[in-house]
């Protein structure tokens, strides 16, 4: 068990999210940066899809009352396990008594602390994500707030011990550097590249425009966060005035309102909307989306239906053989 | 195992470099050193063990009469910067706790320790991005 000592608005219980449920009108929620959260499940020997603590903004603070292996992956912000320092994607045991501190990350959007045997809430519609629109999952339907105490998961005879990790523990490479996607840019200027499909009213935007939704560097605005970005950049024109019905979206999709100013659908999106759609974001990279600041810059990069189904495939293999190699870490320390 | 296997891996580990070397059968375990290297197997443990002997604060005492050499605990491409960090774990000559990291070790996807088994002055001994075997020297910590 844990608990809170201090934390910022909006950290979360998050796992990969809900789904199966859009068709009752129940967004997806789970981790802005699944990867991470799958990461870090992986270096403790969890399900991928156990849930853990999102963090979002920091600093952040918690107490162990029991001893337990955590692993704490996404931005890189200097953590630590009472005064010692905690290197980026690394996993370690704690000691009940122990506090461990998140600093203000230099980089990257969000931390994920995942717990031995994963965090104990009740699952509503199979999964255990915080739905901050309908107040429910996670940790009673809310963002975690000090004094919260959080269980892990009851052991299961022949699961993983709790204790399985060194004191010093050991540590994964970023995926960034395992699953790279770098957008050209003229000006040296760095942003984050998603990989995007053409979608349902592409074709009513004008020429220019689509040149312009390709070519631009969008910037993250202040009006960003789990339920989606809202984008600054050019002024996105349709040749015709696009009138819809509300239908389903999915998080990834971009959409534009009368303004010409795309939004990014996200985890916490709700299921439907009416704003016409010009592109969604792969699957595959949304991850990459989790990790981008407010006045950072996105790049989109033009992708197929083909492409975007061999870069999830990419993932998994990923993520198998990171979790193959961090099996064999974890006997070479037991 | 006989007198001829034994100086036959010593040959061995003279000619590929090896400072130490392990061998454990279910029957017998046999441990190989080379002269002249220290090895500090356990550093986390060691600190607690110096704090647990040692009074607050005199615990550097411990390191203050000779030069301690940190070996590496796997082997693998060091560096003493993680890469999703601007800044070093350690800088030359700095001044280091029992415990600090001092590097890492990468091996494929994973990253390995390398922690200061007592406190001192810091001088390394390996550059970034070098492929080092298990056990070789990385760093020497003088008296702090």
């Amino acid at each position: 068990m844990i608990e809170i000592l201090a934390t910022g608005a909006l950290s979360t219980v998050q796992d990969l999210g809900r789904e199966g449920s859009l068709r009752f009108g129940v967004g997806t929620s789970g981790a802005m940066d699944d990867l991470a959260l799958a990461i870090g499940n992986i270096l403790l020997g969890n399900d991928c899809n156990a849930a853990a603590i999102e963090v979002p903004i920091l600093p952040f603070k918690m107490l162990f009352l029991e001893d337990t292996d955590f692993a704490l992956t996404g931005a890189d912000c200097g953590a630590r396990l009472d005064n010692r320092e905690i290197p980026p994607w690394w996993c370690l045991h704690a000691s009940k008594g122990q506090v461990l501190t998140l600093g203000i990350p230099q980089s990257d959007a969000r931390a994920y602390v995942a717990l031995a045997g994963g965090l104990d809430v009740a699952e509503v519609l199979g999964s255990r994500s915080t739905q901050m629109r309908g107040n429910f999952g996670g940790f009673e339907g809310r963002p975690l707030k000090k004094g919260d105490r959080l269980q892990t998961v009851a052991r299961t005879p022949g699961a993983t011990p709790r204790s399985a990790i060194s004191a010093h523990g050991f540590g994964v490479r970023p995926p960034a550097f395992g699953l790279p996607l770098h957008a050209a840019s003229e000006d040296g200027v760095t942003a984050t590249a998603v990989r995007v499909l053409p979608a349902g009213e592409y074709d009513s935007y004008t020429d220019a425009s689509l040149e312009q939704f390709w070519l631009a560097r969008w910037q993250v605005t202040p009006q960003s966060d789990r339920y989606g970005y809202r984008l600054a950049g050019p002024v996105l024109a349709a040749k015709h005035v696009i009138e819809k019905r509300s239908h389903g979206i999915v998080p990834g999709v971009i959409q534009v309102p009368q303004s010409g100013q795309p939004i990014i659908q996200l985890r916490d999106a709700q299921p439907s909307g009416g704003y016409p759609k010009i592109g969604t974001v792969i699957e595959a990279d949304i991850w990459r989306l989790g990790q981008t600041r407010i006045g950072e810059s996105i790049r989109f990069l033009k992708t197929s239906y083909q492409e975007a189904v061999a870069a999830q495939e990419e993932k998994q293999r990923y993520l198998a053989q990171l979790s193959l190699a961090v099996q064999m870490q974890r006997m070479a320390n037991s | 195992m006989n007198n001829d296997e034994l100086r036959e891996l010593i040959g061995l580990m003279e000619a590929g470099d090896l400072h130490v070397l392990e061998l454990k059968r279910p029957d017998f375990k046999v441990r190989l050193e080379i002269a002249n290297e220290t090895r500090n197997g356990l550093p986390w443990q060691a600190c607690n063990v110096a704090e647990a002997i040692d009074a607050p604060g005199t615990a550097t005492s411990y390191a203050a009469s000779a030069t301690t050499v940190v070996t590496a605990p796997h082997f693998g491409i060091f560096s003493t910067r993680h890469p999703a960090r601007q800044e070093a774990f350690v800088e030359e000559a700095q001044q280091v706790a029992c415990g600090d990291t001092l590097g890492v070790l990468r091996i494929n996807e994973i990253y390995v320790p390398v922690l200061s088994p007592v406190a001192g002055s810091l001088h390394r001994l390996v550059d970034d991005e070098v492929l080092v075997g298990y056990a070789t020297p990385l760093f020497e910590i003088g008296a702090a």
